[in-house]
């Protein structure tokens, strides 16, 4: 039975309201003990054993005193502060065929990572693809780049190294330029042989 | 009208308490419906949460002993960044809040918690004078006041940094080499050595100093905000 809030009614007989009340109990009971342990539960009584949130497909009103957590029709699980209205979302994306993989934090730090390039010059200015595609946020700072090398593809050098010694970003651009120098463990400013892949870690915020 | 738990009373009979039930029914259901798939929804939904509200609190909610807890809280950093936060926090039952929301960004400096518990983020800038030549650098920022509470550096990682590649080339690379928290100043330190490179050594002259450099740390915080 739903719940009737009014039952009950004022013309029924006492033996039949009876019933109606009971299955208010009940309804209310049941509605209860959805997130909660048992409502006659002696010890616990009251207390949240889970938070089970559906989603959204409007974004919840916060008031304007509140801070208020829920998921949104994209999945993201999300706080909100009713006033001034502020939203911090967490989620990840992927884009596998651009190689990238993103986290937000609850904080709006954004972590990018696997954004995968080839270098096939030594020294130089290179463009990352940072594409907006699939809800992948932009960055609107970085605060570091953080390269690996992937592979020497000639398999020669196993040596090959990169530093990462510089950026330039826009705000709602796609793409980042950053500056690679190519170095060799062995040598330290040796020679190396290009063409090799490179994995960067991006740290920025949204 | 409130919730009012004194109805029925006894012997009372019921077409005389009858309207005051109904009003503890519609009370129950303002209530249960606030956050709440309403008690009403016949679609199965009467019961789950739509989303969790919590009151802004002034100071940390305290739970008791052995349970943990979700609960709101607005704090203002101050400085350039006045932005009155949200914070959710999640308590244990060491007493140890740690905060899903708290950071702080600026334009040469930073900091946020991550939402796995207690390690540090921080993040900023620092200025190099000599080139070819190990050195420590210092942050400046000190642990406890501009930073939260950390019990150690993690990791660490270094590298110049030039906000205009095209005009302003940066011919010099950073090899970090140790970090540690000096336990007078409380203030980290990270040792480098900056080194030029011979390919590009005519851009490193005293005109074009000092360079200046970027760090990323992680860090192990054991809370306590």
């Amino acid at each position: 039975m739903a719940y009737q809030p009014s039952k009950p009614a004022l013309t029924i007989p006492q033996l039949i309201a009876q019933q109606d009340i009971l299955d208010n109990f009940v309804s209310y009971q049941n509605a209860w003990e959805w997130d909660h342990t048992s409502i006659d539960n002696a010890t616990h009584n009251g207390w949240h054993n889970k938070v089970s949130l559906y989603t959204m497909n409007n974004i919840p009103n916060i008031n304007a005193s509140d801070i208020g957590l829920y998921i949104n029709d994209e999945g993201n699980i999300t706080i909100k502060r009713g006033n001034p209205i502020e939203e911090y979302a967490i989620r990840q994306w992927f884009n596998l065929a651009l190689t990238i993989v993103s986290w937000r934090t609850f904080s709006g730090l954004l972590i990018k990572s696997f954004i995968r390039i080839s270098i096939n010059t030594q020294d130089g200015t290179y463009a990352l693809p940072l594409p907006q595609s699939q809800g992948i946020p932009l960055f609107s700072t970085i605060y570091s780049v953080l390269p690996t090398v992937l592979n020497d593809i000639n398999g020669t050098d196993s040596n090959a190294d990169v530093l990462v010694t510089g950026w330039t970003i826009t705000p709602a651009q796609e793409t980042i330029n950053i500056r690679i120098w190519r170095r060799n463990l062995a040598t330290i400013e040796g020679t190396d042989h290009p063409p090799i892949l490179i994995n960067l870690l991006v740290i920025g915020k949204e | 009208m409130p919730f009012d738990n004194t109805v029925p009373a006894a012997n009372i009979g019921l077409n005389q308490t009858i309207v005051p039930m109904q009003e503890n029914f519609d009370a129950i259901q303002t209530a249960f419906d606030i956050n709440h798939g309403s008690l009403t929804d016949i679609q199965g939904n009467a019961g789950k949460h739509t989303k969790v509200s919590f009151l802004e609190k002034a100071v940390n909610f305290i739970p008791l002993f052995g349970s943990y807890t979700l609960f709101g809280r607005k704090i203002n950093l101050g400085g350039t960044d006045t932005l009155e936060l949200i914070e959710i926090f999640r308590h244990n039952a060491q007493n140890i809040a740690t905060s899903l929301t708290k950071a702080k960004f600026d334009a040469n400096f930073g900091w946020t918690y991550l939402d796995s518990g207690f390690l540090v983020m921080v993040w900023g800038d620092f200025a190099i004078n000599l080139v070819d030549q190990a050195q420590t650098i210092t942050l400046n920022q000190v642990i406890g006041t501009d930073l939260p509470p950390i019990d150690n550096v993690i990791y660490a990682h270094a590298q110049l940094r030039s906000k205009t590649i095209s005009t302003d080339p940066v011919d010099a690379v950073i090899y970090p080499r140790n970090y540690f928290i000096d336990p007078i100043t409380n203030l980290i330190k990270i040792q480098i050595t900056v080194r030029k490179r011979s390919a590009y050594n005519s851009s490193i002259t005293a005109s074009t100093l000092p360079l200046r450099g970027n760090y990323l740390l992680i860090c192990n915080t054991s809370g306590g905000l």
